[in-house]
């Protein structure tokens, strides 16, 4: 049954990943002219795989934690205190280089981390809370992105495709900035997964089932943390994956983390590719950012799961 | 029922309002701008400085004195109809959606509505407004706050994707992105015409509803059995906020928290009774944006901020303050 | 040395003082009810025997060993802990969410070993909920659902179970099903600390009652011993007669107008 639904999973990907790197061009066509393939197309590829699949795990981590179906990092205000973060970076140090912007994301998570923590945390951590606080500061770091933007016009509209999320523009060297942090990132988040199954069973049951609740808690944190700004840092804010992946892998596989995260990061990967190629061929020339078409895709199933879920 | 309220609140009040006025009016000018000025319009002397009062200030002033008086009546109704303290038009995606609606009215170029943009706007108020209310379980009567919030934020996201996408689309709409922030920089006599109308139907209309949210206030059941009809109120309430809200987006374009923190804080200066309730949150509201305006034109002088920003700037520690209140209540 | 000590115990949420000063013993093998009137401390008190909630002052000791300075995984080897309102994750099936009840002896990613999959297989059987091991633990009534609870416990083969208000929420029907099921753990050799809202049951099921008032020890002892009308009337304010149940010979309580 798992084996069956994880070779679908490959299949979407594999079918993404070949939509992608074809796009508008037929195969005899895309034979030649190799180097649109190797340099553009491929990186571009690759990029959305990982930052989609980041973007998976750290969904799932959030709903672990927060024990709410509804949760994700965009909402509870950490995708958006890394955006400014990076935003910060990108114009008032325009000439730093770009490897800075993950460090920069990552900080900027976590102090957002800290703040919502702070304002929302009773030693519980109480689920609806997070999300309260979280969606405030969410709007409060918008607000301060907002202003940035406005003072510096000289460079806003770099800024502006890259914070509404695009992999336009993105080449190897990206890759090379995002990959070595997944390799540490990914496994340690599959290493929680006993735990957070743990959770799902509520703060008394899973202390006496042997976990350190505010420890596994605070630990996923960090961890779903740093998977969003990192990806937040190369390919800008993509809204809803980190929602939508893990809850369709919910479905797919079941609550158990262990192959729960996985497949999150194999839809979140394949989400973000099939975002990219629709942005980019829907209206040629003009190339949408990813993050618009995540956010349309997104949204309406957001409000579906909002309809269906009763834990209120 | 005892009305909270002393000469000294109105009076307090109405000289916070005048000040801000007067602030809005004069400072932050590249132009020094003094008082005296004020006194020569008004004795109808044409000078420069005169006429830039005339033309371009007063009109500005007057349009941020409505929009905020408006906004906050708009989120006084929303926290009266859904008895929660989080309702507001900014939150509700009611102000993106008005702006979506008519940066859709921008490209397509229609022949006749184009030139309605109260007509989009306040279709667009309307359509995030009742999707927002339904989602968060309006239809079956039990309004949960974090659901509201949680359906007010996918509205939100969605009406602004495709605003997005619309601008990217099309060159021409690019204009509306100052607009887009919320900004007042741009305001003429010819908004000013737009907007009073529809604002003072709609600030009436919504005094005209207070005694009805009193009685909403103690609950359905109760407010039914009194005599009231809790869903009728609810139509005729929800009508006036888009209409405000709906008019307010089309002028200034989507300002938020003005709705959600304004009403709060006339709560704390006068109680529950909506009667009060209303026009003091319109008084407070006027004063609050005219003094953003004045902001707006210090903070980065001598180049303009989006009032939109400052207030957003202002308010969501408010709204971080309030989400914290919100757990403890419920 | 007794099974479990509390000795000096306080705990307090912010300012409010729930348990000042309680010293008290339970003995081994036993099944010991805590009572008393809502807000008197006996949830808090049983959270902090299973170190759920840390106490400002005093020493929990199971079997001579402070459970608060000994880590999660040990004492998840030694007691059981059924919540007043545990969640039911979802997308999880029945036979997972007893499984879970072998974390405290599995490893890190949660693997069971054949002998684990017999203990699992064994406590559904218990409860029997065997057939209907691989539905979603969220499509169970909620008799079924405490029962699958208890199987989790039976699987964690722990010494010491607590049960935090069992009862609450179930129909007459299956609250005696899980009293019931309660004494056939204790007949198994298990110690049970059980917070008990209906007075009779806890006179009928238990063999020991601890009574706690305003944070403080009122009473302890067998059913038959301490269970009188002046202990009504002093700790819940009632006017009572007591009489002995016909069936099972227990105190029963009998409200006076």
């Amino acid at each position: 049954m798992a084996l069956r639904i994880g070779m679908i999973a490959v299949g979407l990907l594999l079918m993404a990943v070949a939509g992608v790197l074809l796009g508008t061009l037929s195969l005899e066509q895309a034979m030649t002219r190799a180097w649109v393939m190797q340099d553009l197309r491929l990186s571009r590829v690759v990029i959305a795989i990982l930052a989609g699949s980041a973007l998976g795990v750290a969904g799932a981590l959030t709903q672990g934690v927060i024990r709410n179906p509804l949760a994700s990092p965009d909402l509870i205000g950490v995708t958006a205190g890394a955006s400014l973060a990076a935003t910060a970076t990108l114009l008032l140090f325009p000439q730093l280089a770009h490897a800075w912007l993950i460090p920069a994301a990552i900080v900027g998570g976590l102090v957002s981390l800290l703040i919502l923590l702070w304002l929302a945390g009773d030693s519980k951590l109480n689920p609806t809370r997070l999300v309260l606080v979280g969606i405030a500061l969410s709007f409060w770091f918008g607000a301060l992105v907002d202003w940035l933007l406005s003072s510096q016009p000289q460079q806003i509209n770099a800024a502006l495709v890259w914070l509404t999320g695009s992999l336009w523009g993105r080449g190897w060297s990206h890759v090379w900035i995002l990959l070595p942090w997944l390799l540490v990132l990914l496994p340690a988040a599959f290493t929680l997964s006993l735990k957070l199954d743990l959770l799902a069973l509520g703060d008394e049951s899973a202390q006496c089932l042997g976990t350190d609740v505010k420890r596994v808690r605070l630990l996923a944190l960090i961890l779903a943390v740093t998977l969003a700004a990192v990806s937040v840092a190369v390919c800008g804010a993509i809204s809803f994956i980190g929602l939508v992946a893990p809850h369709l892998a919910r479905l797919l596989v079941g609550g158990r983390h262990l192959l729960l995260m996985p497949t999150a990061a194999l839809l979140g990967a394949a989400l973000l590719l099939l975002a990219d190629i629709t942005a980019r061929t829907l209206t040629p020339p003009i190339e949408l950012p990813a993050g618009v078409l995540t956010a349309i895709i997104g949204a309406p199933y957001f409000i579906f799961l909002l309809l269906r879920y009763r834990g209120w | 029922m005892i009305f909270r309220t002393s000469p000294l609140l109105s009076v307090a009040l109405l000289l916070l309002l005048t000040c801000g006025f007067m602030m809005a009016l004069l400072g932050g000018s590249t132009f020094n701008l003094q008082p005296t000025h004020l006194w020569q319009a008004l004795a109808g002397s044409q000078t420069l400085a005169t006429e830039l009062l005339l033309s371009l200030r007063l009109p500005r002033v007057l349009i941020a004195a409505t929009v905020g008086a408006t906004l906050a009546i708009a989120g006084a109704l929303m926290q009266g109809i859904t008895r929660n303290p989080l309702a507001s038009p900014a939150l509700f995606g009611i102000n993106t959606g008005a702006a979506c609606l008519l940066v859709v009215g921008q490209t397509l170029n229609l022949p006749l509505i184009s030139n309605m943009p109260l007509l989009q706007t306040t279709f667009g108020a309307l359509l995030a407004g009742a999707a927002v209310f339904l989602l968060g379980g309006g239809g079956t009567g039990r309004l949960h706050p974090t659901r509201l919030v949680l359906a007010g934020i996918a509205v939100n996201a969605l009406f602004l994707a495709l605003t997005r996408t619309l601008l990217i689309l099309d060159e021409q709409a690019q204009s509306v992105v100052a607009w887009l922030a919320g900004s007042l920089a741009d305001t003429d006599w010819g908004h000013w015409q737009q907007l009073w109308p529809a604002a003072l139907l709609g600030t009436v209309a919504a005094f005209t509803l207070g005694p009805k949210l009193n009685l909403l206030a103690l609950g359905d059941e109760t407010a039914a059995s009194l005599g009231g009809s809790p869903a009728r109120v609810r139509l005729h309430a929800s009508a006036v906020v888009v209409l405000l809200a709906g008019s307010a987006v089309a002028v200034s374009g989507p300002i938020a928290f003005i709705g959600l923190m304004v009403p709060h804080l006339a709560r704390l200066l006068v109680g529950q009774d909506h009667r009060i309730l209303l026009p003091v949150t319109g008084l407070l509201g006027a004063a609050l944006l005219c003094w953003a305006d004045y902001l707006s034109r210090l903070l980065q002088y001598p180049s303009e901020t989006p009032v939109g920003l400052v207030l957003a700037l202002l308010g969501a520690p408010f709204f971080v303050w309030l989400s914290r209140q919100q757990q403890e209540t419920t | 040395m007794s099974y479990l000590n509390i000795e000096g115990l306080r705990l307090s949420y912010g300012k409010r003082t729930v348990i000042d000063n309680l010293d008290l013993e339970i003995s081994a093998g036993r099944i010991t009810a805590l009572i008393g009137p809502n807000g008197c401390g006996k949830s808090t008190l049983l959270k902090t025997i299973a170190r759920v909630l840390t106490p400002q002052k005093g020493r929990v000791r199971l079997k001579s060993q402070d459970i608060h300075k000994q880590d999660s995984r040990t004492i998840s080897q030694q007691l059981a802990l059924l919540p007043q309102s545990p969640i039911t994750p979802e997308g999880v099936s029945i036979r997972d969410l007893v499984g879970y009840g072998r974390a405290p002896w599995c490893g890190r990613w949660g693997r069971l070993s054949s002998n684990d999959e017999q203990i699992v297989t064994d406590a559904l059987n218990q409860v029997g909920l065997a057939e209907l091991a691989d539905r979603p633990a969220t499509a169970l009534s909620g008799g079924q659902r405490q029962r699958a609870w208890i199987a989790m416990i039976l699987a964690q083969q722990t010494d010491l179970v607590l049960l935090d208000e069992p009862t609450t929420w179930l129909d007459i029907n299956h609250q005696i099903e899980l009293l019931q099921m309660m004494r056939r753990l204790n007949d198994s050799g298990k110690t049970i600390v059980v917070v008990l809202h209906d007075l009779n049951q806890a006179c009928r099921y238990c063999d020991e009652l601890v009574v706690l008032q305003h944070g403080q020890l009122q009473s302890q002892g067998a059913p038959a011993d301490i269970f009188t009308p002046q202990l009504v009337s002093s700790v819940f304010d009632v006017q009572a007669e007591i009489h002995r149940d016909p069936v099972s010979g227990s105190p029963t309580l009998v409200a006076l107008d």
